[in-house]
């Protein structure tokens, strides 16, 4: 089977992904999806909000399959997958809730799309639709717009680290990091108004060791 | 039947996804290339790519059940069709006007939308098989309370 980390700019929602679904007595259905999450080589999760239909179906049946795209090359991934559990609290529910909400908040849509729960699935198999893109080697995306997809995921991995921070410190610090690491900003400093004056006052600094 | 606004929908630069099931349930698709809605507005051809329609003309061929969404990358207009295989045959000559002309209203969207152009027009339209397919059931699948509503 294809490892889904070999496709991993699949699941950064640029390009909108599908999910098949079919009802107990055979009758197909298919869901766009903002995102799908790869949470491991053998896990993907989906965010649900308007749902019915998908959840219903996997409930009868669990079987199901995940279309997503390769936002630099257009290939096609199907995910045959089985639906394992949905979950609407714990780790999983509250990082994917941050990230939803982001995104909610970015369309103003934060007070229409509520998460109601995460659909973790297990990964089947994996097939590569070849043939519906053109898959000879060429350099089909701008220097814009391969810089756009990088720094999404890498803007994705730096919301990761800054959520991981347990205090003020640790908060500038993973940001000034995953600056560095991330877009290859080694040397960076953080500022803000002193209260009552007009400077500036250093609190974080990277590189200027 | 699909009213005026839904075939012209249908027959725009949509994203267009067909589904169906096998006998043991499991789920295959497939991206359609573009689509004609037919005098009567019951059957409506979708054109997929040869290759890929091999993938899932034998589950059509023995179960019949097909869904297909159809969505306006901009707005994100959202129509599912249900309904029944009917046949297939090879796309000719005429029909590659039609391919033509959806992928030029496709890609009009997806540029608008942000999606890079130069990956998107790595989208294969042929050769093509042209599916016609009965529609039974229609509903609304824009992103939203009324997703889900039958039409």
């Amino acid at each position: 089977m294809i490892s889904p980390l070999t496709f991993k700019n699949a699941f950064l929602g640029i390009i909108p992904s599908t999910i098949m679904t079919a009802s107990s007595d055979g009758i197909p259905n298919i869901a766009y999806l903002s995102q799908v999450y790869l949470l491991s080589e053998r896990q993907i999760a989906l965010t649900t909000q308007f749902f019915n239909k998908t959840k219903s179906n996997l409930l009868e049946n669990p079987l199901c399959a995940v279309r997503v795209y390769d936002p630099e090359t257009f290939a096609a991934y199907e995910i045959s997958a089985r639906y394992n559990r949905s979950e609407s609290s714990g780790q999983i529910f509250e990082q994917l809730a941050k990230k939803f909400s982001a995104v909610a908040d970015h369309a103003g849509n934060s007070h229409f799309f509520q998460l109601q729960a995460v659909e973790i699935l297990d990964i089947v198999d994996i097939e590569y639709v070849q043939s519906e893109a053109d898959s000879t080697p060429q350099e089909v995306v701008s220097a814009t717009g391969r810089s756009a997809i990088i720094s999404l995921g890498s803007l994705q991995k730096v919301c990761e680290r800054v959520t991981e921070a347990q205090n003020l410190e640790e908060l500038f610090d993973s940001i000034l990091q995953a600056m560095d690491l991330e877009f290859g900003l080694s040397h960076s400093m953080m500022l803000v108004p002193e209260p009552n004056s007009k400077r500036l006052i250093t609190i974080s600094t990277r590189g200027y060791e | 039947m699909l009213n005026q606004e839904w075939s012209e929908f249908l027959e725009s630069g949509v994203a267009i996804t067909l589904s169906c099931c096998d006998s043991e349930l499991r789920s295959k698709g497939a991206r359609c290339v573009g689509a004609v809605v037919g005098i009567d507005r019951k059957t409506v051809t979708f054109y997929i790519q040869k290759d890929a329609s091999a993938r899932i003309l034998p589950i059509l061929a023995d179960t019949q059940k097909v869904a297909i969404v159809a969505s306006l990358p901009t707005t994100y207009k959202t129509l599912q069709l249900k309904g029944n295989y009917v046949g297939h045959r090879e796309a000719d000559s005429r029909d590659r006007v039609i391919l033509n002309r959806y992928r030029d209203l496709f890609f009009f969207q997806t540029d608008q939308a942000g999606v890079p152009g130069n990956v998107m027009r790595r989208m294969v339209s042929v050769p093509a098989v042209a599916l016609d397919i009965e529609v039974t059931h229609l509903f609304l699948s824009t992103p939203g309370r009324q997703a889900g509503v039958a039409l």
